[in-house]
């Protein structure tokens, strides 16, 4: 059966996803709503800053609606296991709106791959991303970066925690007058001036990792430029949908090594965003654990999506109290028998546009036009 | 097409010349309209003419790509933009102000008048200061000279409104100037664009 006329075309891309995900042995992972409050607060480290939705349990226990997936995962995930799993998941989470006056509930798809991460593992995870916002639209993009870059920076640089918390503010803000400020008070000529080249890197891919590689001072930031190059070097065709941006945001407490954000033209936000989590993996217990994936948030992608007008329907059916009701009924399986979409009631659909106007009264059948 | 947000006003007129001398005019500006969207298609570029406070919105949320604001309404709203010029127009400061020879009583709450909730309320958690904020949306001298409140939070410029009300700033907040703002998603697709813009400007502002 084809559902092209009922699915709107979000809901039509979220099995699309699936499906894709499917074919690359993803299994679909499904969770509770909910979970103690004590766990979210004891890894509040890593839902930036974002307040719960509590409730009281019957047992008097406080609870919060989950405003993050895979927290939930991590958790579940076996230490003693070996192996890797790969799992994927559609689910709301609440959380603050942006606008902080409201909770928010958000549609999320996305995958995980929990165990060991080897290179082949990375380039699927990014290939997968590139291809699920191409379904969404060919010309969107992938952003990457690696926090081994920004972080072998500041082990060069030496800064105090505060000022690189305050640099890295100015890096993902492409600030580059809040750096010049802080030069002379709490940055020297020759920082200020590495910060600046790591922050105009962002743009096509083979000249920005020119920049970067030309501008590395530490290992830790060559392995960063090296692991991206090597990455990027076999994802073929897909390396139109491909960008190099340091700017996209960082926060090792969470991820450590290859991170991603992608973003469609047309919706203000970045859409995707995903990476290399082993810190989280460690922080939660799971020692020894590498863990990649990444999300798609639906808030905004559904109304991108949906930008036409609901379908009219193909033919109202108006009767009478006088009429035959095998007459109606006949009328109607006539209709969707030829897989049309039929309102049939003594009234005209408030709010609704129809094709054909079918008036039935006195057990006679008259045709009129619709209003669609 | 580039959607440029600028602020309506003085600074609004000031930028919009800044732009026009970078070859992105659009003769209908200067002329007394009414309109809030005036196009020049020749150059590329749409401006949509907005209240100060509300060009943070519209970049955040992709209905312009770029936009001019000061940086007092940045602190204050916080929008998720790429903050990529300081202009150096319009400049100010976010002060605390009060009555001329005015004491500080620490024993008690603060009370705060100001339009600037956000920014007042993270500067006295800074100082770890209990306070109780009045919002007011204009003529916040007043509120100190009929004891509506103790001090103000506001910005100052030249200093002429607050002398002329017996005030004077108690202590400076931040600096503030108009700020190039970017959304972050259609910087992705307009870079070339966007970077060719704040060039320009940069030359035009030595």
């Amino acid at each position: 059966m084809n559902f092209s006329g009922t699915l709107r075309r979000d809901e039509q891309v979220s099995l699309e996803l699936r499906a894709l995900y499917e074919r690359h042995g993803y299994k679909k992972f499904r969770m509770g709503k909910f979970e103690e409050y004590d766990f979210y607060a004891r890894n509040r480290d890593y839902l930036a800053g974002s307040s719960l939705l509590t409730f009281t349990d019957l047992d008097g226990k406080l609870m919060a609606l989950r405003p993050d997936v895979t927290l939930s995962i991590v958790k579940r995930t076996k230490e003693n296991q070996s192996g890797s799993e790969k799992l994927y998941y559609t689910e709301n989470v609440y959380r603050a709106a942006h606008s902080a006056t409201e909770y928010k509930e958000t549609y999320q798809i996305g995958i995980e791959h929990i165990g060991k991460v080897s290179p082949y593992t990375s380039l699927e995870m990014v290939s997968l991303a590139v291809r699920s916002l191409r379904l969404i639209d060919t010309g969107s993009l992938i952003s990457l970066s690696h926090t081994g870059f920004l972080s072998g920076l500041f082990e060069n640089l030496g800064l105090s925690a505060a000022a690189e918390k305050a640099v890295r503010t100015c890096i993902e803000g492409k600030n580059h007058h809040g750096i010049t400020a802080m030069t002379g008070d709490v940055l020297t000529k020759q920082q200020a001036d590495a910060i600046f080249a790591a922050m105009d890197i962002s743009g096509s891919f083979r000249e920005c990792i020119e920049q970067a590689k030309a501008m590395c001072r530490t290992d830790a930031m060559r392995a960063a430029a090296e692991e991206l190059e090597m990455l990027y070097d076999v994802l073929g065709e897909l390396k139109n949908n491909i960008r190099l941006d340091f700017s996209i945001p960082s926060d090792t407490q969470y991820y450590n090594g290859l991170i991603f954000c992608g973003y469609v033209k047309g919706v203000s936000r970045a859409v995707l965003s995903g990476g290399r989590y082993d810190n989280l993996m460690e922080k939660m217990g799971k020692k020894g654990k590498q863990a990649i994936g990444f999300a798609l948030y639906f808030d905004e992608l559904e109304r991108f999506l949906n930008t036409q007008p609901p379908e009219p329907l193909d033919a109202c059916i108006i009767y009478d109290r006088n009429s035959c009701l095998s007459t109606v009924a006949d009328t109607v399986k006539l209709l969707t028998g030829e897989g049309k979409k039929v309102w049939a009631a003594e009234s005209e659909p408030e709010g609704r546009l129809y094709r054909r106007l079918i008036r039935i009264e006195n057990n006679t059948v008259k045709e009129e036009e619709g209003n669609a | 097409m580039l959607n440029i947000a600028l602020p309506k006003g003085r600074l609004g007129d000031k930028v919009y010349s800044l732009f026009a001398k970078m070859g992105y005019d659009c003769s209908e500006f200067l002329e007394d309209t009414r309109k809030l969207v005036i196009e020049n298609p020749d150059s590329g570029v749409r401006y949509l003419l907005i209240k100060p406070s509300d060009v943070g919105i519209y970049v955040e949320r992709g209905a312009a790509d770029i936009g001019v604001v000061g940086k007092d309404v940045l602190l204050e709203t916080d929008p998720d933009v790429y903050e990529l010029l300081d202009l150096n127009l319009g400049k100010c400061n976010l002060a605390v102000a009060a009555r001329n020879g005015y004491v500080e009583d620490t024993e008690r709450t603060l009370r705060v008048a100001t339009k600037y909730v956000n920014v007042t309320k993270n500067y006295y958690k800074g100082l770890n200061r209990e306070i109780e904020i009045i919002k007011l949306n204009g003529s916040i001298e007043l509120a100190p000279i009929l004891g509506l409140s103790d001090v103000i939070l506001d910005i100052v410029e030249t200093g002429t409104t607050l002398r002329e009300n017996d005030l004077s700033v108690f202590e400076y907040v931040a600096p503030s100037s108009a700020r190039l703002i970017a959304n972050k998603s259609n910087y992705q697709f307009k870079s070339e664009e966007i970077d060719r813009i704040v060039a320009r400007m940069k030359e035009e502002l030595l």
